[in-house]
């Protein structure tokens, strides 16, 4: 579409919801506040919706980009652009902000303009992090969308919000000033500030007459300062995921929090951290990344299995989708591992079939999978958190499944409904997105284990475990304690979802249809990032490059 | 126009159109809730669906086996884009998917057609549970959507044995699972059926997650999950290419056919995952003999046939030799054979009876394959999907009649039967009220006439009676394992003989006695002398499965009987005799007068036995079993040798336990550290702020109170008197000469 060309669309899809912040403040009244905030929320979201149109899948790579020089002194510049891991997450972000947006007009009563102020600061915060491509800007976004989250858990959150909000800052704090310090020295080292990074290219750069930079520590690629660097960027970015033994505070601002603010937490905040490794740690620290990789496959493991059986434990509705999320987003950190693990088939190992073409193809599907999983995460567990927040808030202010007791599909069908098409989703079942993306990661896992990595064939292996135990979970809690069996007569006449609530509700379950069923039209858009991606940390990684040129090459 | 190319492209539309028939039934519940016409959808649907798969069948026999399996039609879509193989969806049409797809879309047809006489009372007389009222509304919308659940659980199925690919066959094998749960737990207000839909799902997950790191060890290997690639013959080489697992020497083709044989001992109901199949009960009745027969159950055992190149992939070149792992499937079949049977023993729910059979029957279906008796696995598989698919359609025939006479009774308590009939006293420990229990029936042979000569001629086809379908089947089984035993020498198809012939006494002995208990002797209940017969959309189907029970055994009939042998020449063996892609064939045993002799006897045993104690005089045997004299062995029996006890105070309790661990860890440990690390800022603050106080400022507070000090010092020195100052100059300066002079 030639005309997303002609207007700096980036910048707009990023700073439009600040401007609607700042129109907010001059608002008088709630309501003209409230439905100003959620017709505002819907120009990003259309925007997004023609980025994923007017994205080019050939040729790939970054597009719509901006490039201008910000800080001279420095080598800041303001560079936008997004490629195909970027555009699924901007379109989840705006999507989930529009629901949010209108779920909260039905609940928020007390400083309604502060709170929609926030919201959408909140809002540009996390679109800014997925269109930067440039470390300064990404930094400074993604701590900004640190700040409206801690108001919106500390003044509407549940009874302790204040030790939710402040853990949660915190925590998320330290990780990025660990960030921050390998932020430095990365582009003290290079002397460049940019997230594109060779052998990746960037038009605007190119046209600007600015060289792309090579990839920080690259004469010494696993020395102690590559590996510190690393763990800084890595670090950061594992307790926004959060991957174990940095989730703790997951669960707790997730209880706090008003049940947007989970929805977005859950739904986009986590995927920073994802988003941030795929984007920069992975192109960057290539070496230091395979290095420790088994390591990591090991928190990957971790957050998997151990995450889903203290998943288990919990009786509070919204504390195990908290922990179910630690579960799930543990799929997407075994997906990256699966890129990067260094196995040793290539050199004559085990798998005679193994051919660099094979173990490349499946490296591709564990981060095409990992990719995927980031959005499929989004959409069902963001519906999972809107439908807690429909029993809590608006009808029972009961979040224990003990309590809620059994029978809600009986008393309440439509909502029992979507909460099982949800929960399935998010158990994996076939059909519905949450498979898809599981299963794209494990084939690569497993692909690239078996091609000579037994230590991490084990941890794949082990990993499965984690579906087992999550569909335990889910049925056994979710579906058996609170939909069926017999009523539990407190909840008689609880009234079912009411049209606004199923609004909110259909947009979420289509997608986990869709893609459950027909992934295509997300899976070329991430297969192009993917293929970019791949064939950057590889040719620095291996002897797989002959194998990388053929399928970046390759038409899709 | 009976050509295989000519209608092959349109073998998509058998699980299409059941698929289609889900959406549109779905969508008439939502937007109609009538129920009357999802029922028409579904099956509508499904006799296209049925009238294709046998066409197509009819079609492929043409062709023939052995050419179709060297060559069979695949017609694929991209489906998911995975770098350079996408991954497709597609249709396989080889001699056993045809097979297999004929008969599950015939059986689900009778099935069909009889629900939608046997869900009438969903509607009929649903009664809401709190206020009491028949409420028609709500029943007509679950009586459709009933049709849209069996309308996907067909599409499961139908999809999964046409499958092109081990990924496809795995997403509809999944959703077979959420059917299974969804109509196990179709009155999902009651605590048992809810919590029988979680276990089924649940177990049968434990199975499906070795069948996914299958799925994934095959991918990993091959790059594609097509079942051309690895069931080919390069790609059974490439198998047996990677050598052993270090340390066992087992072949890897080994593990891979284990974590595949996982997947089908959830699926199929093997020991130990079986306890999921008795408590499916809880669904309505043909939801049982869906799950039993024609769809689920059958789904773990055509897993293994198709993927038998795998499990016989050491020995590939002399296919139907036993390699290791098919010693284990062997062992777990026979085991899994004469186990249920023994616990069928000792049930009296009608349907419970049946359950175990089935876990027993497809016992027999895993030994046969664990001893590469291939076809007559196969062939039992079709076999006993007909017949118990009408023992089941039959008992809910029965379960229906009674619960009509109980209603009847109720409504008019005064009315005399017909008959001139006394009760005899009731069975002490029987539920009077519940139709189910076979010590409340009787005399149904009397009263539900149809229905008892089709529920015999399925008994007597599924005990192995001579001339009837079972008997061919399963005696095919045991001859092979009798040849392989003791003229091969195979150690494993010894037992695998012994075990299966031992179960063939079992399975007449529990099948009798259920005969006689439910159609024999006087009414126990009002409920069994009022009972009416069915509907004739119940019956009709009864009579077409029984027809098949009885005659459908003649198409496998070995060649090696004498007489009829010559004459039939056995077309199922021709058909489906020979391994697709791999292009191997099995060769037919020798007849042999021993196994099945010693068959016979046994079912002979059986049904005396059966007669003896139940059959002399029935009215008796309900109101006490006489098998009670076994005392603690009954017991065992009866209580399915505590197996549910067994899990319910190990596995479960320790999983619930490793998550509350895991918990507990994780806010005392890992949290722990978080808030530690928190404390200790915060007393590190503290301290700070301390030193900062007493130290840091205290210093320069010190250094304001020493100058402070000073000044006042140095103030008193300034008191503003001339004579003070003139008397220190003058001392100063006699100082300084003094110190200049010395």
């Amino acid at each position: 579409m030639a005309f997303l060309d002609s207007i700096p669309i980036l910048t707009l899809v990023t700073f439009l919801p600040l401007v609607g912040m700042l129109i907010v403040l001059v608002l008088r009244g709630d309501e003209t506040i409230k439905r100003f905030s959620i017709a505002w929320s819907l120009i990003p979201l259309v925007l997004s919706i023609l980025l994923w149109i007017g994205y080019d899948r050939p040729p790939g790579g970054f597009q719509f980009e901006e490039l201008h020089t910000w800080i001279p002194s420095l080598g800041i510049h303001y560079h936008l652009g997004v490629d195909g891991l970027s555009v699924p997450l901007i379109f989840l972000t705006t999507l989930l902000t529009t629901i949010s947006l209108w779920y909260s007009a039905g609940v928020i009563k007390e400083r309604v303009k502060e709170y929609f102020a926030l919201f959408l600061l909140l809002q540009m915060g996390m679109l800014g992090v997925f269109v930067s491509l440039d470390l300064f800007m990404f930094y400074v976004f993604f701590e900004i969308g640190l700040v409206p989250m801690y108001f919106l858990i500390g003044i509407w959150g549940g009874p302790r919000r204040e030790y939710a909000a402040i853990k949660f800052f915190l925590y998320t704090l330290a990780g990025s000033v660990l960030m921050l310090l390998s932020l430095i020295a990365v582009a003290f080292q290079t002397n460049s500030f940019s997230i594109v990074r060779q052998p990746m290219q960037s038009a605007a750069m190119a046209a600007a007459g600015l060289e792309v930079p090579a990839i920080p520590f690259a004469s010494n690629p696993v020395g102690t300062a590559a590996v510190l660097a690393f763990l800084g960027f890595f670090i950061a970015m594992a307790i926004k995921v959060p991957s174990f033994p940095f989730h703790t505070w997951l669960p707790d601002a997730h209880t706090e929090a008003p049940t947007a603010g989970s929805i977005i937490l859950a739904g986009v905040l986590l995927k920073l951290g994802t988003y941030g490794i795929v984007r920069i740690v992975l192109p960057f620290f290539p070496n230091a990344f395979e290095l420790l990789a088994i390591p990591i496959a090991f928190l990957a493991f971790m957050s998997i299995v151990y995450g889903a059986l203290v998943a288990m434990a919990q009786w509070d509705f919204k504390k195990l989708i908290a922990y179910s999320s630690v579960n799930h987003m543990g799929y997407v950190m075994l997906g990256i591992v699966a890129s990067v693990v260094a196995v040793s088939g290539l050199k004559g190992g085990a798998v005679a079939q193994a051919s660099a073409q094979q173990i490349e193809a499946a490296r591709l599907a564990a981060l095409d999978g990992a990719a995927l999983q980031m959005f499929n995460h989004g959409i069902i567990t963001g519906a999972l958190f809107l439908l807690v927040g429909m029993i809590y808030d608006q009808r029972t202010h009961e979040r224990d499944f003990r309590q809620l007791g059994g029978g809600l599909w009986r008393t309440v069908p439509i909502y029992g409904s979507f909460l099982i098409v949800a929960s399935f989703a998010s158990l994996g079942l076939p059909g519905l997105a949450g498979f898809v993306s599981e299963f794209m990661v494990f084939r690569g896992a497993f692909g690239v284990a078996l091609a000579g990595n037994t230590m991490f064939l084990l941890l794949t292996a082990l990993s499965v475990l984690g579906i087992l135990i999550t569909a335990a979970f889910i049925l056994w809690k979710i579906i058996q304690m609170l939909l069926l069996g017999p009523q539990n007569e407190k909840w008689i006449g609880t009234p079912d979802l009411t049209r606004q609530e199923i609004g909110m509700l259909v947009p979420l379950t289509f997608f986990m249809i869709l893609f459950g069923v027909w992934p295509t039209p997300i899976l070329d858009l991430i297969h192009r990032a993917s293929i970019t991606i791949i064939a950057a940390v590889w040719s620095y990684l291996g002897p797989a490059v002959e194998a990388m040129v053929a399928l970046a090459s390759m038409a899709l | 126009m009976l050509d295989l190319t000519t209608i092959g492209p349109y073998a998509w539309l058998i699980p299409a159109l059941t698929a289609l028939a889900f959406v549109i039934a779905t969508a008439i519940v939502i937007v109609h809730g009538r129920g009357k016409w999802a029922a028409v959808t579904t099956v509508t649907a499904t006799t296209i669906s049925a009238v294709i798969a046998v066409l197509l069948l009819a079609a492929a026999l043409r062709t023939g086996g052995e050419h179709l399996a060297e060559d069979p039609l695949v017609y694929s879509i991209r489906w998911l884009p995975m770098g350079p193989n996408s991954l497709d969806f597609g249709i396989l049409l080889d001699p056993l998917s045809v097979v297999a797809a004929a008969m599950v879309a015939v059986v689900c047809l009778m099935i069909f057609i009889y629900s939608t006489a046997y869900m009438e009372g969903e509607y009929k007389a649903y009664t809401d549970p709190l206020t009491g009222e028949i409420d028609y509304g709500v029943g007509n919308a679950r009586y459709g959507r009933f049709f849209a659940f069996v309308a996907l659980f067909a599409t499961g199925m139908l999809g999964f044995v046409l499958a092109s690919n081990l990924l496809q066959a795995l997403i509809f094998w999944e959703i077979m699972g959420l059917c299974s749960f969804l109509l196990i737990g179709f009155w999902y207000y009651k605590k048992s059926a809810s919590a029988a839909a979680i276990k089924a799902f649940l177990t049968t997950r434990v199975g499906d997650i070795f069948f996914f790191t299958g799925i994934m060890v095959l991918y990993g290997i091959f790059g594609s999950v097509d079942y051309k690639v690895m069931l080919s013959e390069s790609g059974i080489e490439t198998i047996n290419s990677l050598g052993t697992i270090p340390g066992t020497g087992l072949p890897v083709s080994f593990i891979i056919a284990l974590l595949i044989f996982g997947g089908a001992v959830g699926k199929s109901a093997q020991f130990p995952l079986h306890v999921w199949l008795p408590d499916a009960m809880e669904g309505p009745t043909p939801v049982s003999a869906l799950i039993h027969a024609a769809t689920m159950v059958s789904a773990g055992v055509f897993l293994i046939a198709r993927m038998f190149p795998i499990f016989s992939a050491p020995t590939i070149n002399h296919v139907g030799d036993i390699s290791t792992v098919m010693m284990v499937v062997a062992l777990v079949g026979s085991f899994t054979a004469v186990f249920a049977a023994t616990i069928g023993v000792a049930q009296f729910d009608i349907k419970r009876v049946l359950a175990y059979s089935t876990i027993s029957q497809l016992g027999y279906m895993v030994m046969a394959l664990g001893i590469g008796a291939y076809v007559a696995a196969v062939f039992h598989l079709i076999m006993h999907a007909f017949f118990k698919a009408l023992l089941f359609l039959g008992s809910g025939s029965v379960i229906h009649g009674v619960e009509h006479g109980m209603h009847h009774a109720e409504e008019h308590p005064d009315a005399p039967g017909s008959d001139e009939l006394k009760l005899p006293a009731p069975s002490p420990d029987a539920d009077p009220h519940d139709p189910q229990d076979m010590r409340n029936m009787g005399y149904l042979r009397v009263r539900m006439p149809l229905t008892f000569i089709t529920f015999l001629l399925g008994t007597l086809a599924l005990t192995g009676v001579p001339l009837f379908s079972g008997f061919w089947s399963k005696d095919e089984i045991l001859a092979e394992a009798f040849f392989k035993g003791f003229h091969e020498a195979y150690s494993i198809a010894a037992l695998v003989w012994i075990l299966g012939t031992i179960g063939a006494f079992f399975t007449a002995f529990y099948m009798a006695r259920q005969i006689f208990m439910v159609f024999t002797g006087p009414p126990q209940t009002e409920g069994a002398r009022h009972a009416p017969e069915s509907d004739m959309r119940m019956v009709g189907p009864l009579l077409v499965l029984a027809f098949f029970a009885v005659f459908l055994g003649y198409v496998g009939v070995s060649k090696a009987i004498p007489v009829i042998g010559e004459v039939i020449n056995n077309p199922f063996h021709h058909f489906t005799g020979t391994l697709t892609f791999v292009e191997k064939e099995f060769e037919s045993v020798p007849f042999n007068i021993a196994p099945m002799v010693a068959s016979v006897i046994m079912v002979v045993a059986g049904w005396v036995l059966g007669w003896w104690l139940y059959g002399r005089d029935p009215a008796k045997a309900r109101s006490r079993d006489p098998l009670l004299a076994l005392g603690p062995l009954w017991t065992l029996l009866n209580r399915k040798y505590y197996i549910d006890e067994l899990y319910g105070a190990t596995v479960i309790p320790f999983v619930k336990w490793l998550a509350r661990i895991s918990a507990t860890a994780d806010s005392i440990i890992v949290d722990g550290l978080v808030n530690f690390t928190g404390l200790f800022g915060s007393w590190f603050a503290r301290l700070s702020g301390w030193i900062d106080t007493y130290i840091v400022d205290g210093i320069v507070n010190l250094v304001a109170v020493v100058n402070k000090e000073l000044a006042r010092l140095f103030q008193m020195l300034q008191t503003g008197r001339v004579q003070q100052y003139l008397l220190v100059v003058f001392f100063a300066l006699l100082f300084l000469v003094g110190a200049y002079v010395f």
